[in-house]
């Protein structure tokens, strides 16, 4: 057996789980805050009636991950971005190459898996803040932009941050979608939990136990972080957690 | 709502008789068995459900996972799987069956490339741009395919490896991977035009043999030794061949 | 002159808010009326905060209308919330900072210095609002909107979230604001104390339509009013304390130039300028001045108007003495008793002022 419980590929791993969960999350938190803000807007009589309806349509359609199996999301990613589909082909145009065996195809789709988990709490935090500060902001002048960063932002900075562990944490332990459309391909593809598993059809327990382990204890100590802030916290902060 | 004695007794024989078939004498026979191997299985069950009149339940699954539950005290008589080294880690762990040990079927493996391609496995040098093999760690397959590409030094611009040959399989069909290799049984069952699969000299890899062995628990079914035994009935094993496996009897 | 004009339509849940007005563009212009009857949706409106139908012009630029639709933060306006809504997360000072980066005549020396003493709440700046009590939070956010350099101020009910003894604290800032700034302002309350005491112009609204309209003088006689406004009428009265009387403790109150109106002296000192708040119905009328009586202020008027009011037993009598306009309220009977006509001479009593 190894002398190490953990081998270079399993560091390997552990360094492409890191790498693909930091990635995500931050493209998750860009194009996230849009959204939420979209979302969460609508205060009386800014919308007409069909807006609504949007809204909520698109809200369902961000949440299915939460409920669809990952194996789910993965196949259906598999046949949707098939080199000779539509999709596909356009990911080639654009130069993303694709989707399944790459890095890049592992962000996107650990992007669409992950979406609610930054998506939710960024529109909680913003729902929280509510409307009347962004309208005392626009009476004083300020742009949407402006009142953006100098109020929005710091009033939902607790829901950033939750939305950002979130996503780190959700993509860490993302399995199923990697299973269907990684073809555990050695530091583009093969992450911790694809390993894990590998361990344990090989029958490699001991490493399979490493493994987990870490990967365990790095949920937890997150959790715990989160929750930890959530109980502990006076003070102003608007944004309740999601959980 | 159950009103009064009479109802209770009727209710309570109605449970009765939903359970008496569970305990008539015709035994029930489990069968754990890798998945590469369920859609042939499938195909022989109902001729020995109506020769013996046991009834077959099976469950499929990687052999990995099996050989985990099958170690944990799952409920199966019989374990078919894909390797021979799964079998041979229980019957260390349950010295018991190690004679049960047998191979029901031999794999082939098989070169599949649904669109226009040169057959690389004589040496040419061009290769599609991505091939897809099982796991070589995790399946048998795997490992034979791993083993013919060193064994004619091919090249690839990207070697994918699904978790099983069935994984691999999609790969190919989705067209993610222009070529890989896959089992006979598959192209087989999947009836692939012959002019898209190449089947690939047996002396290039190991043997693929597909081995299967009474769990502890299958040791005190009869209908399992008897199920065994069918499995090794020539007829019985010519249909296998017949689905993409070497003959055993040659 | 500035006007602010609009004619504007808001679909809302119970009713449909349709009002077509031209407010001066001077003073406090009051939109008042009962709760539910549209007059936040309409101030909100005016801001840009609720959507619209039609068109809303002032000075003579068009806010909203035939195609145009400019945003809130483009309108050279502020806003007062009912709950103060200073930004919770930054000092007051910080929010004060916030509300100069947008002001809009930036080139004009700033008035924060002077704000912050008018309003008095120095002591406050380094604070973040919840260390604030009520009243200082909604002065805070008085001077924040001011900070801003609008070109109009609306205030939605400011003192609605206070209780009475902020209320009055307050309501003399509010009058400082009229009479310090050339800033007209729309004030939207429920209160009728509110509106006789604040309001130049007085809009009244009930279930979306506006009802009644016009100085205050104009409003309190009318039937239609959707509020008790004659009864809070009243007049402000400015003036000079001339000396103080340490016997009676008194305080001599010189309006115009001969005219005295006596009030207890309190902290009063000569050479102060005061503001008095006189009532309708502390104003009683008689040809003769009275001597035998304890009503110390006896003026000589010229009634101006007469007019009947809401309540059919009242009359609503309108005075001018020297400088000053007062209101009074007498029954019918008293003013038939007394015979009286418009530019008749005769004394009228006032039985309480109040310092405001």
């Amino acid at each position: 057996m190894t002398d190490f419980l953990l081998t270079p590929a399993d560091i390997e791993a552990l360094w492409l789980t890191f790498k693909l969960a930091s990635v995500v999350t931050l493209l998750l938190l860009v194009i996230s805050t849009p959204l939420a803000l979209w979302l969460s807007s609508g205060h009386s009589g800014s919308h007409r009636m069909g807006t609504h309806r949007l809204k909520g349509m698109v809200q369902a359609m961000i949440a299915l991950p939460l409920v669809l199996p990952p194996t789910v999301l993965g196949f259906y990613l598999l046949i949707a971005f098939s080199p000779t589909s539509g999709p596909g082909q356009f990911l080639h145009g654009i130069g993303l190459g694709s989707l399944a065996f790459s890095f890049t195809g592992l962000v996107i789709a650990s992007m669409i898996y992950s979406l609610p988990f930054v998506v939710q709490p960024l529109v909680n935090a913003f729902n929280a803040i509510g409307v009347r500060q962004t309208e005392a902001a626009a009476t004083l002048g300020a742009g949407r932009w402006d009142t953006f960063r100098y109020i929005t932002l710091p009033l939902a900075r607790p829901g950033f941050i939750t939305a950002g562990v979130l996503g780190f944490a959700h993509t860490v332990g993302e399995f199923g979608v990697v299973l269907m459309i990684g073809g555990n391909i050695a530091g583009e593809t093969r992450v911790a939990s694809v390993q894990i598993y590998d361990h344990v059809e090989a029958l490699a327990y001991p490493q399979a136990h490493a493994l987990s382990a870490i990967l365990l204890v790095f949920s937890f100590a997150v959790l715990l972080w989160i929750y930890a802030r959530r109980t502990g916290a006076t003070g102003t902060s608007g944004a309740k957690g999601w959980l | 709502m159950i009103r009064g004695p009479a109802a209770v007794i009727r209710f309570a024989l109605t449970i009765l008789c939903l359970l008496l078939p569970s305990l008539s004498n015709a035994d029930l026979l489990r069968i754990a068995v890798a998945s590469n191997f369920t859609h042939t299985l499938n195909t022989l069950l109902p001729e020995f459900e109506n020769d013996t009149g046991h009834d077959v339940e099976i469950s499929s699954a990687s052999s990995g996972k099996l050989y985990a539950q099958i170690l944990h005290g799952a409920p199966f008589d019989v374990f078919l799987s894909a390797d021979t080294d799964k079998p041979q880690q229980l019957a260390e762990q349950f010295p018991k069956i190690e004679s049960t040990l047998f191979t029901y079927a031999t794999g082939r493996l098989v070169y599949w490339c649904p669109k226009e391609c040169e057959y690389p496995l004589s040496g040419i040098s061009t290769m599609p741009a991505t091939l897809a093999i099982a796991n070589p760690r995790l399946a048998p397959y795997g490992l034979a395919a791993k083993q013919t590409i060193e064994a004619l030094k091919v090249s690839t611009p990207t070697l994918v490896t699904g978790e099983n040959i069935g994984q691999a399989y999609r790969f190919i069909e989705s067209g993610h991977a222009q070529a890989g290799f896959i089992a006979l049984s598959q192209a087989v069952a999947a009836r692939l035009p012959a002019s898209q699969y190449w089947l690939v000299a047996e002396h290039h890899h190991a043997a693929i043999q597909q081995t299967g062995a009474l769990t502890p628990r299958g040791l005190n079914n009869p209908a399992a030794r008897t199920f065994i035994e069918y499995l090794r009935r020539p007829e019985i094993q010519a249909q296998i061949t017949q689905q993409g496996y070497a003959s055993l009897y040659d | 002159m500035s006007e602010l004009s609009l004619r504007i339509r808001v679909g809302l849940e119970d009713f449909e808010l349709n009002a077509d007005l031209a407010l001066p563009g001077k003073g406090v212009s009051v939109i008042f009326g009962p709760s539910g009857s549209g007059k936040t949706t309409l101030l909100r409106a005016i801001a840009g905060l609720q959507v619209s139908e039609g068109e809303i012009w002032f000075n003579g630029d068009c806010w909203q209308g035939s195609g145009e639709h400019r945003k809130t933060s483009e309108r050279p306006l502020a806003y007062v919330f009912q709950e103060a809504s200073l930004f919770p997360h930054m000092t007051v000072a910080a929010n004060f900072d916030f509300a100069e980066r947008y002001a809009l005549h930036a080139d004009t020396p700033s008035l924060r210095d002077d704000l912050i003493t008018l309003f008095d709440i120095r002591h406050t700046l380094s604070r973040k609002p919840d260390r604030l009590s009520g009243g200082e939070r909604q002065r805070a956010a008085i001077v924040r909107a001011l900070l801003r350099q609008p070109d109009i101020l609306l205030m939605d009910e400011p003192l609605a979230s206070l209780d009475d003894a902020r209320k009055q604290e307050i309501l003399p800032y509010l009058e400082r604001l009229k009479s310090e700034f050339e800033l007209p302002i729309i004030y939207v309350t429920h209160s009728a104390y509110e509106a006789a005491r604040l309001g130049d112009y007085i809009v009244a609204l009930d279930k979306g339509k506006v009802v009644s309209q016009g100085t205050l003088y104009d409003v309190i006689g009318d039937p239609e009013f959707p509020g008790d406004i004659s009864r809070e009428a009243g007049a402000v009265v400015t003036g000079t304390v001339d000396s103080i009387d340490d016997q009676w403790h008194l305080a001599q109150i010189r309006t115009g130039s001969s005219t005295h109106i006596n009030v207890p002296a309190n902290n009063l000192t000569p050479g102060d300028s005061v503001r008095l708040w006189i009532r309708a119905s502390d104003i009683s009328l008689s040809h003769q001045p009275l001597t035998d009586n304890s009503i110390s202020n006896s003026l000589l008027c010229q009634i101006e108007d007469i007019r009947h009011d809401p309540n059919p037993a009242l009359m609503i009598v309108k005075l001018r003495t020297e400088s000053m306009e007062l209101i009074t309220r007498i029954t019918r009977q008293s003013a038939s008793q007394l015979e009286l006509e418009p530019k008749m001479q005769l004394y009228a009593h006032i039985k309480t002022a109040a310092l405001i």
